[in-house]
C-alpha cells in the first residue's frame, strides 16, 4: 500500500495539495497532520499511533512553519533516528529565503519545492512530485 | 673669579682687549723713549768728541805759541814768530768754539774761562816779555835768562792740566751717557720681551677660558638641543646661574623646555581624550551598527514573514476559486464568472506584487559582488530575451550600441537592463513600430546609459514619481506591473554609487538614463532593507 505524509498547518493548502496528490490515483492514502509534534508521533509510532504505528510513507511533504515543532526539528529528527534516516521527505513551503533552503539541505531534505502561488501551477507541481516519490522514486525496503 | 664669571661675555673680551692693546701701547711708547734717548745719547758723544777736539786744538795752538817764542829766543829771527801770531789766533778761535760747545755747561765754562786766564798771563807776563826783552839788541841773553826762570812752563803746565780737565769732564760725560743708552737698550729688551709674555699669557688665557667656558656651554647646549629633538622634554642644559650670555641662554633654553614640556603633556591629555572620544565613538557606532543589524534582521523576518503568511491565503483564495470554477461552473451565470475571475487575478496580482516586493528588499539586503561587466553583450542578451516573451507578431526594433564596459555586480545590472527594456518593450506596445535605442556617453570619470524608446511617454510633472515602489502612471488595464521595477533599479543604481533620470513627454516617448561611474563603486553603505 502506498502512502503519502503531508504535514501542513493551513487546512486550505492541505486541501489543495491533497486535491492535486489524490487526481488520477485513487489507490494513493495521504496521511495529513497539522503540525510537527503529530509528524514525528506518526512516523515513529508514538502517542496517538503507538497502537497501531502506520507503515513508512514513500515521501514526507513537509510544510517548515508549523504549530509546535517546526519542519526544520521534525526534518532534524528524521535524519537523526536509523529508522528514519533514508526517508525521503520533501520541503514543500511558500518560503524563497535562502536562509530557509540551505538549512534544509544541510539537514537532509531531498528536495526544495516553493509552492506556486498561481492555483494552476501549484496543482501541476504536485502533481509532478506526487508521479516522481510514488511512481519512480525507490525507498529503502522495497 | 666670581666676579670675572658674572662679567658679560663682551664685557671680558673688551677687558682682555683693552689689556693686550694696553700691554702694546705701554712697549712701543717704552721702545719710542729708550730709542730717542739712545739717540740724543748718539748726538751727545758726538758733541763731547768735539769739544775735545776743540780743546786739543786749544792746547796745540797753545804750544804753537810757546814753540814760536821759544824758536824766536833761540835764533832771534823774527820769522820764528810766525808760529806764535799763528798760536794766537788759532787760540782765541779755539777757545770761543769751545766755550761756544760747552755753553750749558757751566763747570767747563769756568775752566774755559781759567783757561783764558791762564793763557793771557802767559801770554802777557811771559810771552810778551821775553819778545820785549829780546827785542832790545843784546836782549837776547836776557830774555833767555827770563825764560829759564820757568815762569813760562808753569803757566804751561797749569794750562795744560786745565785742558786735560776738560777733557776728563768731557769723559766723564760720554760715560755718563753711554751707561744712559746702555740702560735705554736694555729696559727697551725688558719691555719687549715682558710685553709679549704678558700679551701671550693673556691671549692664552682667553683662548682657554673661551674653549672652555664658551665652546663647552655651546656643545652642551648643542647635545640637549639634539636630544630634546629626539623627544626628550626633560632635558637641562648646564650654565643656570652664570651670570653671562651663556647663563641667559641656558636660561631661556630651559624655559623653552619646560614650556615645551607642558605643550607636550597638554597635547598627550589632548591626545588621550581624542582617543578616549575616538573609543567612545566607535563603541557607539558598533552599538548604532548592532542596532541596524538587529533591525535589518528583524525586517528579514518581517519579510519572511510575508512571504510565508501572505501566500498561504493568497493561494487559498486562488486555489478555491479554481475549485468553484471548475465544479460549479454550470450554477454561474456569465457575471458571476467574470466576478469569479476578478477575484482570481487579483489573487494572483498581490501574489506577483508580495514577489516584487520581497526581490524590492533582497535586492537592498543582498551583498554586491563587483566584477567587470560587459554592458553590450549583457543587454543584447536580455533584449533577446525580452523579445522572446513577446507576441510573435509585435514589430519591435531594438538598436544597441556598443558600451562601454562598467564595473559592479552583474546580476544587479542585469536587472537594471531588464527593468528598463521590459518597460520600453511594454510602453511601446500601441506603437505600430516599436523602436528602442541603447546607447552611452562617457561624461569625464562616468559613463552615462540610456534607454530610448518612442512610446507612450509620461508627464513630466510626475517624473518624481516614477522611482517610487508601487508608483504607477498608468491604469493597470492599460500597461501591467506592479510599480516596483524602476524603484528597484533605481536601488540598484545608488547601490553602484550611481544616478538614474527619466525624461518624457506624453505619447512622445521615453528616455531612462542612469550614470556609473568608471571606477568600481564606492565602498557599500550598511545595506538597507
Amino acid at each position: 500500500m502506498t502512502s503519502i505524509l503531508l504535514v501542513e498547518d493551513n487546512p486550505a493548502d492541505a486541501e489543495l495539495t491533497l486535491d492535486a496528490l489524490r487526481e488520477g490515483a485513487p489507490n494513493l492514502t495521504v496521511d495529513w497532520v497539522k503540525d510537527g509534534a503529530q509528524a514525528l508521533d506518526y512516523l515513529f509510532g508514538r502517542a496517538a499511533y503507538a497502537d497501531k504505528p502506520p507503515p513508512p510513507p514513500k515521501v514526507v511533504l513537509l510544510d517548515l512553519r508549523l504549530p509546535k515543532v517546526d519542519g526544520l526539528q521534525v526534518l532534524k529528527a528524521v535524519r537523526e533516528d536509523p529508522r528514519t534516516c533514508c526517508l525521503p521527505v520533501v520541503v514543500l513551503t511558500s518560503s524563497r529565503e535562502e536562509s530557509d533552503l540551505v538549512r534544509s539541505y544541510q539537514l537532509g531534505t531531498n528536495a526544495y519545492v516553493v509552492k506556486p502561488v498561481d492555483t494552476e501551477n501549484f496543482h501541476q507541481a504536485v502533481h509532478t512530485l506526487r508521479l516522481f516519490w510514488t511512481d519512480l522514486n525507490h525507498t529503502r525496503g522495497e | 673669579m666670581s666676579y670675572f664669571e658674572d662679567m658679560k661675555i663682551v664685557t671680558k673680551l673688551t677687558t682682555v682687549f683693552a689689556a693686550l692693546i694696553v700691554v702694546s701701547m705701554t712697549v712701543s711708547a717704552m721702545t719710542w723713549f729708550n730709542i730717542s734717548v739712545a739717540e740724543k745719547n748718539q748726538g751727545w758723544s758726538a758733541h763731547s768728541a768735539e769739544v775735545m777736539g776743540a780743546a786739543d786744538s786749544v792746547m796745540s795752538a797753545m804750544v804753537d805759541q810757546e814753540t814760536g817764542v821759544r824758536g824766536y829766543l833761540v835764533t832771534s829771527d823774527q820769522a820764528f814768530l810766525a808760529p806764535y801770531l799763528q798760536g794766537r789766533r788759532e787760540f782765541s778761535a779755539g777757545l770761543d768754539r769751545v766755550r761756544s760747545l760747552t755753553a750749558d755747561n757751566p763747570m767747563q765754562q769756568r775752566r774755559i774761562a781759567e783757561l783764558e786766564q791762564t793763557a793771557q798771563s802767559w801770554q802777557q807776563e811771559i810771552a810778551a816779555k821775553e819778545i820785549e826783552l829780546a827785542a832790545h839788541p843784546g836782549g837776547i841773553d836776557a830774555a833767555r835768562k827770563f825764560a829759564a826762570l820757568g815762569g813760562g812752563k808753569a803757566k804751561m803746565d797749569t794750562l795744560r792740566a786745565t785742558v786735560t780737565e776738560i777733557r776728563d769732564a768731557e769723559i766723564a760725560l760720554l760715560a755718563v751717557r753711554d751707561a744712559s743708552t746702555a740702560a735705554a737698550f736694555t729696559s727697551t729688551k725688558t719691555a719687549t720681551v715682558l710685553g709679549m709674555a704678558v700679551s701671550v699669557a693673556l691671549a692664552a688665557a682667553l683662548a682657554g677660558w673661551l674653549a672652555r667656558s664658551i665652546c663647552g656651554a655651546i656643545g652642551a647646549l648643542t647635545t640637549a638641543m639634539a636630544r630634546l629633538a629626539d623627544g626628550d622634554t626633560q632635558v637641562a642644559v648646564p650654565g643656570i646661574g652664570r651670570g653671562d650670555e651663556i647663563g641667559r641662554l641656558a636660561l631661556a633654553f630651559n624655559h623653552m623646555l619646560d614650556e615645551l614640556a607642558a605643550e607636550v603633556s597638554e597635547r598627550k591629555l589632548a591626545e588621550a581624550a581624542t582617543r578616549q572620544l575616538n573609543v567612545e565613538l566607535e563603541d557607539r557606532v558598533r552599538q548604532r551598527t548592532a542596532d541596524l543589524a538587529a533591525a535589518n534582521q528583524e525586517l528579514g523576518a518581517f519579510a519572511y514573514s510575508v512571504s510565508h503568511d501572505l501566500r498561504a491565503p493568497l493561494r487559498a483564495i486562488d486555489g478555491f476559486g479554481g475549485k468553484l470554477e471548475k465544479g460549479y461552473a454550470d450554477r454561474l451565470d456569465d457575471e458571476g464568472r467574470r466576478l469569479l475571475q476578478v477575484v482570481r487575478d487579483s489573487a494572483r496580482r498581490m501574489g506577483r506584487l508580495i514577489d516584487d516586493l520581497l526581490a524590492f528588499s533582497r535586492m537592498g539586503r543582498r551583498e554586491m559582488a563587483v566584477n567587470p561587466v560587459d554592458m553590450t553583450t549583457l543587454v543584447r542578451a536580455v533584449a533577446t530575451e525580452l523579445r522572446a516573451g513577446e507576441p510573435a507578431g509585435r514589430a519591435i526594433e531594438i538598436d544597441i550600441a556598443d558600451l562601454p564596459a562598467a564595473i559592479g555586480d552583474p546580476a544587479m545590472l542585469r536587472q537594471v537592463w531588464v527593468n528598463l527594456l521590459s518597460n520600453a518593450i511594454k510602453f511601446t506596445r500601441t506603437c505600430i513600430l516599436a523602436r528602442i535605442e541603447v546607447g552611452a556617453e562617457s561624461e569625464g570619470e562616468e559613463t552615462r546609459y540610456w534607454v530610448k524608446d518612442n512610446g507612450v511617454g509620461f508627464d513630466m510633472q510626475y517624473a518624481d514619481k516614477l522611482f517610487g515602489v508601487f508608483q504607477r502612471l498608468h491604469a493597470i488595464d492599460e500597461f501591467e506591473g506592479t510599480g516596483v521595477g524602476l524603484a528597484l533599479s533605481q536601488r540598484i543604481v545608488h547601490r553602484h554609487g550611481g544616478r538614474i533620470a527619466a525624461q518624457s513627454a506624453v505619447d512622445a516617448g521615453a528616455t531612462f538614463s542612469f550614470v556609473l561611474s568608471a571606477g568600481p563603486p564606492p565602498n557599500d553603505e550598511e545595506p538597507t532593507p
